[in-house]
């Protein structure tokens, strides 16, 4: 038989990462290490409104008597908070640039080559005519280094840009919804994060507005001993409707860095938001050395009846994972979905899935997890459905998966269910395989090569996921899987 | 807590205090690991949902000896009987020592039994003997005065080829409010075949922890079907390890919850050696304001390639006030392998209940048989016909139903 297992994992073993290089730029970090002075500092630095401040060190205070969770199926050494630098912006940013025309050249060349859109003009002047118009924010290690197509969106009356901006300009929006969702004494990464939160997105759709293109935003971490702590907050107001997509790299190094964000998603009276994920942070090398650790908050609050809130992610990069996006379903007839396709390899690790919170009358939520582990990667889907006394008629599907390709990696499944409620229907299933001999033989006799045949079997596998995302996230989605598995035969 | 802490001391050195040297020193060691660990609380992992840490709230001691008057209500025709009563051997033979049991728990809680443990059932099966009649260890408890305790070792051990079942029957009367902990150690060797059910019906005021500690041998089996009917607050734990190649394992269990129990089942399969089977059944059943824990765990370690492995889980909640949390949980570090798990919650089928109406059935009878033909997955592996119907009766008249048994006939 042509294709051995063995040959396989060599399948997966050469996989490079694209996105390794470092951008070469006079930056501004602040020294490593945490306090209250430094926390002081980045609000200062930000120009900060005091109740903000407030904020932060309140988050602080609490986070110093937190402990790590040490729950998660995942293991790293001990990490020293005292270690990194919390804030790191492109020194050109110093006087912030009016408009993108004044971004350092240099940043739009390490977008060029990650392949982002972030000058809108080439878009407008229809380089690609057929594409479809996304608006774009991308964040720079600490700061927010440009946003496009701000002056369409204002006609819609969006609001897009970065939170500091929105702090800056949108204060009672800001103030009104940031840590209603992710409290900041919710975990510890959370108040990690609650207290030095430098950047991220911003986003509010007012009533009924649908938003008239995609909005995405691109983070990258670039500077050595940083961490990226980046805050989301998209609101949708009654009926209005957005979708958001967001993708990550980091330069390839031999330190690990981390990065903890927090993502609240608020969604009032029948609106929706659907956010997309493509993670792709550096996953260190096949030993194991370097690589992001990816320890996310991620929740979504349905708190208008029949809104809907809807994850799709593709986790293929990072270090370690510890990432559970959830879904809040406050309101009656509320609906929230999570699609996950998640990848580790060489020694990553992943523990991630979702949490659905039924507390409202008729919601319904959807659960579509496929986990792929090769080389030595460990990979954990952990999932909670709480249905709570009041929420009559909920219902829950969930469908988890996992491929395992190779002899030494672990695929796990932790799925929760609390049922408080004798209304409710809830269901799981899960199944556990690997990429079947006699599958790669049938394509290698119709000529289709080893690497096609692993590629076209995997694809397959995360294509009830891949078809939730906007189309041209699903064609990286794929590429990025592709490339993953790239060499892979011998 | 200091005063817990000493009765707890008074009651070592009372029960100690007559024991042989070399019992003593073991016995020491032990509780001072539960002097030294507490008791389990919810920040580890496997305690989740159960947290003891503030038990026992109140003074302890060792139960006193009672007398009973008969046991016949609790007897099963063409078993070998065998019985404690709070803990005191009275029926059937046992040995006087208890060999202290190490088990794959938490170190406050074993330590504690440990400290404590008296002999419950020893068996051992010698080789290529299958036992004509089941045993049929029995353990009741009395009411007694608040703050007393029991704790029971059992032991069985089948040599090769060796063949039993044994039927563990833990039962309390009214106001028994005992704490009450058991373990169970299994030893079955190559090709050896042990058929366990254990049925749980202590009193509504009973707390209990229950350990079962199984290793599984080449080519040998292990057959278990749990059910538990009563108790205030019961936490099994359930570790089955299959170590020799070609070891299987079956797990069935139900659960009735009502009246405020709580009820925490932790079943753990863990594939060591290659060509390993399991198989796991639940049937859960959440009547009045309850909670029931579920979590089915199964483990396939490096090198154990060729594990097959099922688990399904199905809930019925029946009642407002009902909670029931499950976890299937799956944890794989070989490739070559086939492991599947499926966990449901949901109520009987309307248009079913409906149907039986249209032909005459009342709705309570509906019910009532639907949730018995829902539960008949687990009652069929029961194998004594006697105990199977007293169980299926139980658990309808929860429903308010008297079904006909001998008129629906016996549905394995």
């Amino acid at each position: 038989m042509a294709a051995n297992p063995s040959e396989i994992e060599t399948l997966v073993q050469n996989r490079k990462y694209a996105a390794g290089f470092i951008t070469d730029i006079e930056s501004d970090s602040v020294p490593p290490g945490l306090s209250e002075d430094v926390v002081r500092l980045i609000s200062a630095r930000k120009q900060e409104p005091e109740w903000l401040l407030e904020f932060r060190l309140k988050a602080y205070r609490r986070w110093l008597t937190m402990r790590e969770p040490r729950w998660a199926h995942v293991q790293y050494p001990k990490i020293d908070y005292q270690a990194i630098s919390y804030y790191s912006a492109p020194k050109s940013m110093k006087d912030a640039p009016k408009s993108l025309d004044d971004v350092d050249p240099k940043l739009i060349e390490t977008y060029n080559k990650l392949g982002i859109p972030l000058r809108e003009q080439e878009m407008l002047a229809g380089v690609v005519p057929d594409r479809p118009q996304v608006a774009v924010d991308v964040v720079f290690d600490s700061v927010s280094v440009g946003t496009t197509f701000k002056k369409k969106l204002a006609e819609a009356g969006v609001i897009f840009c970065s939170i500091s901006e929105a702090v800056r300009e949108h204060p009672a929006l800001v103030k009104q919804y940031l840590g209603t969702v992710v409290p900041f004494a919710d975990n510890f990464y959370a108040s990690l994060n609650s207290a030095v939160f430098t950047d991220g997105s911003f986003v509010f759709v007012p009533r009924g507005v649908r938003c008239p293109m995609e909005l995405s935003t691109y983070f990258r971490i670039n500077e050595r001993n940083t961490g990226q702590f980046e805050r989301t907050l998209i609101i949708c107001e009654d009926d209005a409707h957005v979708s958001y997509l967001e993708g990550c790299t980091a330069p390839q190094r031999d330190e690990n860095q981390l990065h903890a964000a927090v993502v609240e998603l608020v969604a009032l009276d029948r609106a929706e938001i659907k956010y997309s994920t493509v993670q792709n942070w550096y996953p260190g090398d096949e030993n194991g050395v370097g690589g992001i650790y990816n320890f996310v908050t991620k929740r979504g609050d349905c708190r208008g009846v029949a809104s809907k809130i809807s994850w799709t992610q593709v986790e293929t990069g990072s270090a370690v994972t510890w990432k559970y996006p959830s879904c809040i379903l406050r309101g009656d007839d509320s609906v929230g979905e999570f699609y996950s396709v998640a990848l580790t390899h060489h020694r990553q690790q992943a523990d991630t899935g979702t949490k659905m919170i039924h507390l409202g009358r008729n919601t319904k939520s959807t659960i579509v997890s496929k986990g792929i582990s090769a080389g030595h990667g460990q990979q954990a889907y952990r999932g909670l459905v709480r249905v709570g006394e009041k929420a009559e008629g909920a219902r829950n599907h969930t469908q988890c998966d996992s491929l395992l390709i190779g002899s030494n990696c672990g695929a796990h499944t932790f799925p929760y269910t609390e049922v408080r409620n004798p209304t409710a229907i809830v269901e799981h299933e899960a199944t556990t395989s690997k990429i079947g001999e006699d599958q790669l033989f049938y394509c290698r006799s119709r000529g289709i090569g080893e690497e096609d045949a692993v590629s076209m079997i995997v694809n397959g596998f995360c294509k009830d996921v891949f078809k939730e995302l906007p189309m041209e996230f699903a064609v990286e989605a794929q590429k990025l899987l592709q490339v993953s598995l790239e060499g892979a035969v011998g | 807590m200091s005063d817990i802490h000493a009765s707890w001391g008074e009651a070592f050195a009372r029960f100690a205090g007559g024991l042989p040297a070399v019992d003593h020193a073991a016995r020491s060691a032990a509780f001072d690991e539960f002097i030294q660990h507490g008791m389990p609380d919810d920040a580890i992992e496997r305690w989740h949902y159960t947290d003891l840490s503030a038990f026992p709230k109140k003074p302890v001691q060792l139960a006193t000896a009672a007398a009973l008057g008969g046991y016949a209500r609790w007897q099963l025709s063409g078993c070998d009987e065998r019985i404690w009563l709070n803990a005191r051997n009275v029926a059937g033979a046992s040995s006087a020592t208890a060999s202290l049991p190490s088990l794959d728990a938490h170190a406050g809680i074993a330590g504690l039994h440990r400290a404590f443990a008296q002999p419950g059932l020893q068996l051992d099966v010698g080789p290529g003997t299958a036992l004509a009649r089941p045993v049929h260890a029995l353990t009741v408890t009395t009411a007694d005065a608040d703050g007393e305790m029991t704790h029971l070792a059992h032991r069985i051990s089948l040599a090769r080829g060796a063949a039993a079942t044994v039927i563990l029957q833990n039962v309390g009367l009214p106001g028994a409010t005992r704490f009450s902990t058991q373990s169970l150690t299994v030893e079955l060797a190559e090709q050896a075949q042990l058929t366990l059910i254990r049925v749980q019906d202590e009193s509504r005021s009973t707390t209990q922890w229950l350990q079962t500690d199984v290793n599984v041998g080449r080519d040998a089996r292990f057959q278990l079907v749990n059910v538990d009917l009563g108790g205030k607050l019961i936490r099994n734990d359930w570790r089955v390890k299959l170590t020799g190649p070609g070891a299987s394992t079956e797990l069935a269990g139900l659960f009735a919850a009502d009246a405020r129990v709580h009820l925490d089942n932790q079943y753990e399969i863990d594939h060591i050696a290659p060509h390993g089977t399991s198989h796991q059944y639940f049937r859960g059943l959440g009547f009045g304001p309850s909670k029931a824990v579920l979590n089915g765990r199964v483990v396939v370690r490096p090198g154990a390639q060729k594990t097959d492995s099922e688990q399904r889980i199905a809930n019925l909640m029946l009642a407002k006030g009902a909670e029931i949390d499950a976890k299937p949980e799956l944890e794989i570090y070989a490739d070559d392998v086939k492991c599947a798990h499926g966990a449901s919650c949901g109520q009987l089928d309307d248009t079913a209940v409906f149907y039986l109406r249209t032909r005459g059935v009342p709705e309570t009878q509906a019910r009532a048989l639907l949730t018995y033909s829902f539960i008949n997955s687990v009652l069929e592996r029961i194998a004594h016909a006697g105990l199977r119907t007293r169980i299926a009766r139980q658990v309808t008249a929860l429903l308010g139903a008297d079904l006909d048994f001998d008129a629906i006939g016996d549905l394995s």
